[in-house]
């Protein structure tokens, strides 16, 4: 993709936008975080454009943001700077129970391992098919379903643990 | 409490400007790396020279430590300080003439005996003899 310009990638990055800032925001949970880890995936791959096939493209800005998504997180851990209030902050017109909910389900989804939230949030949240995750994680498509159900059955027991149920409908 | 599927996985929207600051990064991204100190190069290579100079006038060359060695292991100086004399090789010389020398055994140790020949048989006496 050595011939690529400037405003090519920033259409790119306009199309993939909000599904990398989706993941992302599962991770770290602050909104303009989650779209500097997004700006940094695409930053970091510009710098190697050239050695880009067009065809792994949408993989490996899915793997970058993911990664990064995660250093950050390791990060935070390490410095010690865990902080609830994102979640709580960014649902705060909802009503009560759902403040509530949406902070039980953030710290459930934080205790899921990290292969199967990886897997649960690119699957539900960004909708993309076994194949591609299994491309995005280098993986099989089998590891990817039995991730995924694997994901779903402990974030259930998880909220179930802190009192929320899962409604299908 | 409740949680709908689909509010476990809405749809977040991302901050309005997301395009406008990527572009800012890549265009700061692609600018030329600031310049290096250029003055660098030539003060490391004065330095390195200085260096070298002082060295070079600190320790000129190793002939004063040979000459210490030297004469710390002649045998003037087992004298004075009273050490055993190593065995050093004799040469006696009667003018330009060599002269045979030979050790006999002595019961002292601290005594040497020579017994000197001359080899053109000219002189019986020696004009010098020196351990």
């Amino acid at each position: 993709m050595a011939d690529i310009d400037e405003a090519q990638w920033i259409a790119w990055y306009q199309s993939l936008e909000k599904p990398l800032y989706n993941v992302a925001y599962r991770w770290l949970w602050d909104a303009a975080e989650s779209q500097d880890v997004v700006q940094e995936a695409f930053l970091r791959c510009w710098r190697i454009r050239d050695r880009i096939e067009p065809d792994t493209f949408k993989a490996l800005i899915y793997r970058t943001t993911l990664r990064l998504a995660s250093n950050r997180v390791r990060r935070r851990k390490l410095w010690r700077f865990v902080s609830f209030a994102g979640s709580d902050r960014d649902a705060g017109e909802q009503g009560d129970d759902d403040v509530l909910a949406a902070g039980a389900l953030r710290r459930a989804l934080a205790g899921v391992a990290e292969p199967l939230r990886q897997v649960l949030v690119l699957s539900e949240l960004v909708g993309l098919s076994y194949k591609e995750i299994a491309e995005i994680m280098r993986i099989t498509e089998g590891t990817v379903g039995s991730r995924r159900h694997r994901a779903i059955a402990e974030l259930k027991t998880r909220l179930r643990a802190m009192g929320v149920r899962w409604n299908e409908n | 409490m409740k949680i709908d599927r689909e509010a476990i996985f809405a749809e977040l929207e991302p901050p309005p400007g997301g395009p406008a600051r990527l572009r800012a990064k890549l265009r700061s991204a692609g600018a030329p790396p600031p310049a290096r100190a250029w003055w660098l190069g030539p003060v490391a290579v004065v330095v390195i020279a200085a260096v070298a100079i002082f060295a070079f006038r600190l320790f000129p060359d190793s002939e004063p430590a040979a000459e210490t060695d030297s004469l710390m292991t002649a045998a003037a100086f087992d004298r004075l300080l009273g050490r055993d004399s190593a065995p050093y090789a004799i040469s006696v010389r009667r003018g330009p003439d060599p002269v045979a020398v030979s050790e006999l055994e002595t019961r002292d140790p601290n005594v040497r005996l020579f017994h000197l020949e001359p080899v053109s048989g000219a002189d019986d006496t020696p004009e010098s003899a020196a351990p």
